[in-house]
């Protein structure tokens, strides 16, 4: 089947996978979305056209076409269209431009800028044993429950090859905007949705050479970082910050500086599920 | 910097107290400050009502081994908060 839909907040995303390539190649990736097949929809906003090395995405509601040569980008202008009117467009969910992985029932978050080194420290998380919900989008609704747009981790060209180490399998698709990571090849799996609870914010900081810091992080900068990651302020009442700042209050916070994964301590995956099954 | 200015907090913005740090957050600009301690003083002394030097007086009385250093430091904290919109001429 070719026509699926994508719910998230009050959001309806179509999308048309046009081609049997695209349906072969982005279907399971739209299954990872956890979006549903459908008979038919009656406004299709994407659609994807093509086979590998002439794909075409377009997105209807923006007037927006791109050819596209490389697997990776096909999948990164893809999933950004999508993470893109989620983000436009929810009300009465906080959207926050973060990571997130479960161990169990409880969810890290880890908002940061693009940049940061969050995509990068996503795939070490997974590959230790993490549960992958979003490298990039995730959603708080008004019971704390957390979702997330569950697209393939997107690693920069340079980043690469940091996470190799990490792979079990080379079958990412190469790109030249980002390559796109699979969590199947980090021997991870991808949240279904259901009940989780959020166990701590992790605010990341990779600089290359700097070493290991993990140390609790008062409200306050943790409240500024959060907030200068809030990406649907203005569709919220008083811009989600009353009610972000009492999330900030009650949930454990640290600051994670870091500059390479060896840097990491052996038992520090460990330190991370512990505060997941803390309670 | 006149002295004789009197600066109001954006009624805009919102104030959280953060276990005894504020953040403030102004809906115009999307942004969100961090104030320190000093900072702090001097948003809450800018009610609409003092001049620029009345407040730079009272803080060099409260804390006189610090008086050389008050004046300049108030100018600099309302010139940042108003380029934030944070705060405003009481006239305006």
């Amino acid at each position: 089947m070719s026509m699926w839909q994508i719910q998230r907040a009050g959001v309806v995303i179509s999308i048309h996978l046009k081609s049997k390539a695209a349906q072969e190649f982005l279907g399971p990736i739209v299954d990872g979305l956890h979006a549903t097949q459908v008979s038919s929809v009656r406004d299709i906003q994407l659609v994807v056209d093509g086979e590998a090395g002439d794909w075409t995405l377009t997105d209807h509601e923006d007037n927006f076409e791109r050819k596209l040569k490389l697997d990776g980008d096909l999948i990164y202008h893809f999933t950004d269209r999508i993470v893109f009117h989620v983000a436009n467009n929810a009300k009465d969910v906080h959207c926050i431009h973060a990571a997130a992985v479960a161990y169990k029932d409880g969810v890290i978050v880890v908002p940061a800028h693009s940049g940061a080194g969050k995509s990068t420290f996503t795939t070490w998380l997974v590959a230790n044993g993490f549960d992958y919900i979003t490298d990039e989008l995730i959603l708080i609704d008004k019971d704390l429950k957390i979702d997330g747009i569950g697209r393939p981790i997107q690693i920069k060209a340079n980043g690469i090859e940091a996470i190799t180490p990490l792979l079990t399998n080379n079958n990412y698709a190469r790109g030249n905007m980002a390559n796109a990571v699979p969590v199947a090849c980090l021997g991870g799996k991808i949240v279904e949705p259901g009940s989780n609870r959020l166990a701590a914010f992790v605010f990341p900081r990779f600089e290359r050479d700097s070493g290991f810091s993990f140390a609790q992080l008062s409200s306050a900068e943790a409240g500024l970082n959060l907030m200068n990651n809030h990406v649907n302020a203005r569709n919220l009442e008083d811009h989600g910050f009353r009610a972000m700042m009492g999330l900030i209050r009650t949930t454990p916070r640290h600051s994670l500086k870091y500059g390479g994964f060896a840097d990491l301590p052996n038992d520090f995956a460990q330190q991370l599920k512990a505060l997941c099954t803390d309670t | 910097m006149n002295l004789n200015a009197i600066y109001v907090q954006s009624p805009e913005c919102l104030l959280e107290n953060m276990d005894g740090e504020l953040l403030l957050y102004n809906p115009i600009n999307t942004t969100t400050l961090h104030l320190n301690g000093s900072s702090a003083v001097v948003w809450d002394l800018c009610d609409g009502k003092q001049t620029i030097e009345s407040i730079i007086e009272s803080l060099q009385e409260a804390f006189p081994d610090q008086s050389d250093q008050i004046a300049a430091d108030v100018e600099a904290v309302i010139t940042d908060l108003v380029s934030q919109a944070a705060l405003v001429e009481a006239s305006q």
